[in-house]
């Protein structure tokens, strides 16, 4: 396959999971984008380059459709969110994050099917 | 919904979604597995959350030179219509649908995040086939 074609399919992939799931968009583009040929490292931040604008649209169109969303709760959860990000972009900068990805593999193997058997 | 529980799953959620390790996926566990919030309505927190999120931690990315910037380009070509349409796949699909769906994704993407192969191990792979490649 063409080089350039890669992180066409790569964001192809990511907007759909993320818009049908609201999640892990970004765990697929970092997977994706390293297969790119771009480094760890920045593959999770540029990770979040991607994510973002998908976000948004997807946000739109659940907004749209009468999804409720509560403000006062979401207001806390960014709040208590920001030093959380200040933290990890200091941790990414430092650590590879690639026996943390590791371990959360367990996690989400474990709440994978949790959520399956619900 | 428990405030002070939603505050710590926001905080770890926005270490873990700055560092592009799954933090969207940690809020979602949370809302649907603890708080009980429907899948749909979960899905829409999630993303708001992440907006300002994301958009704090890639100020922070580039100011570190971790962002690449050259494939955001063509990934969003392909990427906003597949948005679009996974999107609105989720406002037709049943809750519960979505959510087994989710289960089946995630544990795809778990199972290939602990069987990773190491960068040194890749790097030095890619160092044996590259020749071969060009003959």
């Amino acid at each position: 396959m063409k080089r350039s074609l890669l992180p066409f399919f790569a964001g192809t992939a990511t907007g759909l999971a993320n818009g049908l799931f609201g999640a892990g968009g970004g765990l697929l583009a970092v997977f994706l984008l390293n297969r790119c040929g771009i480094d760890k490292k920045s593959s999770h931040a540029t990770a979040l380059a991607l994510t973002l604008p998908l976000s948004l649209i997807s946000a739109i169109i659940l907004f749209c459709w009468g999804t409720t969303l509560p403000l006062g709760a979401l207001c806390i959860a960014i709040l208590c969110g920001l030093p959380g990000a200040w933290l990890g972009t200091i941790l990414l900068k430092k650590i590879s994050p690639a026996l943390l990805s590791r371990m959360f593999g367990i996690v989400m193997i474990v709440s994978a099917v949790r959520m399956f058997l619900r | 919904m428990n405030l002070i529980a939603l505050g710590i799953a926001g905080f770890f959620s926005g270490i873990c979604a700055s560092m592009g390790i799954g933090g969207g996926f940690v809020l979602m566990l949370y809302l649907t597995l603890l708080a009980g919030t429907p899948q749909k309505e979960a899905q829409l927190f999630n993303l708001c959350f992440f907006l300002p999120i994301a958009a704090f931690s890639l100020w922070r990315h580039r100011k570190n030179g971790l962002l690449c910037t050259s494939p955001i380009k063509p990934a969003l070509l392909g990427g906003i219509p597949a948005a679009l349409a996974g999107s609105l796949l989720a406002a037709f699909l049943p809750n519960a649908q979505i959510a087994k769906l989710f289960a089946i994704f995630l544990a795809i993407i778990g199972i290939k995040t602990v069987f990773a192969r190491r960068e040194s191990e890749q790097s030095k792979e890619e160092r044996v086939i590259r020749p071969t490649q060009k003959q």
